[in-house]
């Protein structure tokens, strides 16, 4: 095992970075998006990401989403070094360990909230029945349990993002990665998502929002601040 | 897998799918056309259908035909059809469309070759096994041998039928051979010539013109007259048939051999109340005064009430086995007729040889529940039973017109090219409106394989629903029917056709959609879904 290997597989990291850059190629041009950042997010944790437009905060969330693979660098997802899996492995750490909520909620447009939900935990290999029941549990503990067999064109903003919430959390994540989950949200909704969050980081969910939001960023247990692909204000150790 | 999740898409999103079941559809239609207006509706799927079938038996209320032969490899069998040659199944091709299209498969059961040599084993085997049945009476071997019949410069399709005797009186198999009227004991053989009739009627083809059509009628026994450009041959013309030559062993059908023959007999009636004439040829028989004014070339008419013939042409034993012994054919039986005790107990009977023979047994009633074709209970009684193979294929080939090869082959392509285009646009749209689902499922975990299997539900869904659809409108160019007089054998439905055709475009959708769908769902998930 390499020393950052030992590192990254430290006990009560959920997710960690170590020495991660990621390059983009640009009509010849190579941008830096994340320069040599290192981090490491505690199991439990609920830490907002902030920075200007073009900091490399959306850049950061899809390395460590597995979405993307950094350039330089590793990865750890609880521990486990996902940087040079294959890409049905990183499907498997994907439906295993992390969840998503993205800023436009993408939900399938033809599957109620239920199935929505669901449908993240027949990756899990559960039988129908317990997804339903599961799914069913999830769309309460977000305020939904009245709105389950409603189509997403019928659910608001918030709504729809709440559905996208239990839906990141079915599997029971390490870690839920939000990518400005309240970008497109009213005051109220916003004010909704976070109390959900707050709810699931009580419950222990480690959490990482990339947010522009300065009610976000307020309700963040850490908050750390990205400029130039670089960490330049972390209250992380 | 996600295949059920396609599947809940086309259902819940119904009005976004009937576009792609309608472009389906009009691709089926396009398929459907151009294959059959090139290729002729049967001809072409004949062979897989057959093999598909594996062996076949026609039964009618009295009588039952086994196959006892098994033909050699279909493609020793050349047919002409709208004046070129194709090889083909031992099958009857009519594969011009608007009319009753039509497959015969004289004893195709599918037995080894080996084993099916003419006479061999297997037939007395099978000989063996229906008499052990209670309720049958007799067996009588049938014989068919086809040919292609020349005159006036013009092909037509024969078959050189051998006649059992004993079975005429009985069985109603006589009326399909001679109309009603027992053969007399020099003709053994027959050969029938399409089962189409030849009369003018009076009062009816001066209703309907007949000096403008001379020697075109044809009246069939419901007394629709229809116009037809036939052949009719004078007596004592000769007539150049071509038949297949035998090899040494059994048939060997990879040559045909040019036989000719002199029309000894023309459309066999009832003695004293019928007459034929021809323009320009003597006059036989007793010409009834009313009809002697009218000019046509050839024709035949003949007055109520007639039994009105086939056109047969009686071709004596000797002869006919002097075009055998010629060609090198042994005329061995091709089927067996069985005759039942009792026609109550047919249901029975077919039963259990359903399940002692290694064929396909399927009675008159059967068949007609199954294909719904109207005329088959027309054919349904004893005395009546073989009316149908009279009436399928009344509409002769139109010879007069073949579209050329380069016609055919340019609307073949065309049309295939423009089916597959209009399949593929639709897996084009499926697959591209949807790539932030698809890339919503990778994040959510699902493997690549697993977003395969949901493109192929719904591309082989929706694919389907329209190539059936589009199959139905296009059923009316597709009739197929059951069975022909000539080969006495029975076939396949439209519908089975249709499904068929449109379970294997759909099939060829799903894998176009599928290898498409590998190149969208390759595309990083992320990279899709930050393209907002």
């Amino acid at each position: 095992m390499t020393t950052a290997e030992a590192r990254g597989a430290a006990a009560g990291v959920a997710v960690a970075a170590r020495g991660v850059s990621k390059a983009y190629h640009r009509g010849g041009e190579t941008i830096w998006a994340l320069r040599r950042l290192d981090l490491d997010v505690p199991e439990g944790a609920f830490l907002a990401v902030t920075g200007p437009s073009g900091c490399g905060k959306t850049t950061l969330l899809s390395v460590l989403g597995t979405l993307e693979r950094p350039t330089f660098g590793d990865v750890f997802i609880d521990g486990q070094r996902v940087t040079g899996l294959s890409e049905d492995r990183l499907a498997e750490v994907r439906r295993k360990k992390i969840g998503f909520v993205f800023q436009t909620f993408y939900l399938i447009d033809y599957l109620t909230a239920l199935e929505n939900v669901a449908v993240a935990l027949r990756f899990q290999g559960l039988s129908k029945r317990a997804q339903r029941e599961r799914a069913q549990e999830l769309l309460e503990l977000v305020g939904l349990g009245d709105r389950i067999h409603h189509l997403p064109r019928e659910l608001s903003g918030g709504q729809q993002q709440r559905v996208a919430i239990a839906r990141a959390l079915a599997a029971e994540p390490k870690v839920i990665l939000a990518d400005e989950p309240t970008g497109n949200l009213d005051q109220s909704s916003t004010a909704q998502i976070l109390k959900v969050f707050e709810k699931i980081h009580a419950a222990g969910q480690t959490l990482v929002v990339v947010t522009h939001d300065a009610r976000v960023a307020d309700a963040a247990e850490h908050r750390l601040r990205l400029l130039d692909g670089a960490v330049v204000d972390s209250t992380l150790e | 897998m996600l295949w059920d999740l396609g599947l809940l898409h086309v259902r819940r999103q119904r009005q976004r799918h009937m576009l792609a079941v309608m472009s389906a559809a009009v691709a089926m239609i396009m398929l459907l056309v151009s294959t059959v207006l090139s290729q002729g509706t049967v001809a072409w799927v004949a062979g897989a259908e057959r093999a598909f079938l594996g062996g076949d038996i026609l039964v009618l209320p009295q009588v039952l035909a086994v196959p006892g032969m098994h033909p050699r490899a279909d493609a020793q069998w050349r047919w002409t059809s709208w004046s070129w040659d194709e090889p083909g199944p031992l099958a009857f091709f009519m594969p011009w469309i608007f009319t009753q299209g039509a497959v015969v498969q004289p004893g195709g059961s599918a037995q080894p070759e080996s084993a099916a040599q003419p006479g061999g084993a297997p037939l007395k085997a099978l000989e063996a096994e229906i008499a052990r049945q209670a309720n049958v009476r007799a067996i009588y071997p049938y014989y068919a041998m086809p040919a292609l019949w020349t005159v006036n410069g013009r092909t037509v399709r024969v078959w050189l039928h051998a006649r059992v005797p004993e079975l005429d009186a009985a069985s109603g198999w006589n009326r399909y051979l001679s109309a009603g009227r027992p053969l007399s004991a020099a003709a053994d053989f027959t050969a029938l010539v399409d089962g189409y009739r030849h009369r003018l009627e009076s009062d009816a083809a001066k209703a309907y013109g007949y000096d403008r059509y001379n020697g075109r009628w044809l009246v069939a026994p419901d007394g629709d007259p229809t116009i037809v450009d036939w052949p009719v041959p004078p007596l004592g013309s000769d007539i150049r048939l071509q038949v297949p030559r035998a090899g040494t062993a059994g048939f060997d059908f990879t040559r045909l051999e040019d036989v000719t023959l002199t029309v000894r007999g023309l459309y066999q009636l009832e003695d004293g109340i019928y007459d034929w004439t021809t323009h320009g040829v003597t006059n036989q028989g007793y010409t009834p005064g009313i009809y002697r004014d009218l000019k046509c070339s050839p024709c035949m008419w003949t007055k109520e009430p007639a039994v009105w013939s086939t056109t047969n042409i009686e071709v004596s034993l000797a002869t006919l086995r002097a075009v055998a012994a010629k060609v090198g054919a042994h005329l061995e039986p091709q089927a067996l007729l069985v005759q039942v005790k009792d026609p109550a107990s047919l249901h029975r009977t077919v039963d259990a040889l359903r399940d002692a023979l290694p064929a396909t047994v399927l009675s008159v009633p059967e068949m007609a529940q199954e294909h719904a074709l109207d005329f088959i209970p027309s054919v349904a009684t004893p005395h009546d039973d073989l009316s149908l193979l009279h009436r399928v294929g009344m509409d002769p080939p139109p010879l007069d017109a073949p579209p050329p090869a380069w016609m055919r082959s340019t609307l073949l392509g065309l049309g295939l090219a423009m089916t597959a285009l209009l399949f593929f646009a639709n897996v084009f749209v499926l697959l591209y409106t949807r790539q932030k689902e698809f890339a919503t499922f990778r994040v959510l975990g699902a493997r690549r394989s697993q977003l395969l299997s949901l493109v192929a539900a719904e591309v082989f869904a929706v694919s389907f629903a329209g190539a059936v659809l589009g199959g139905l409108v296009m059923l009316p160019m597709t009739s197929y029917q059951v069975g022909t007089a000539h080969g006495w054998t029975a076939v396949f439905t439209q519908l089975a056709y249709v499904m068929e055709l449109g379970f294997v475009v759909s099939l060829a959708s799903a894998t176009a959609g599928v290898l498409f769908g590998v190149i969208v769902v390759r595309r990083s998930p992320w990279g899709v879904l930050k393209s907002d």
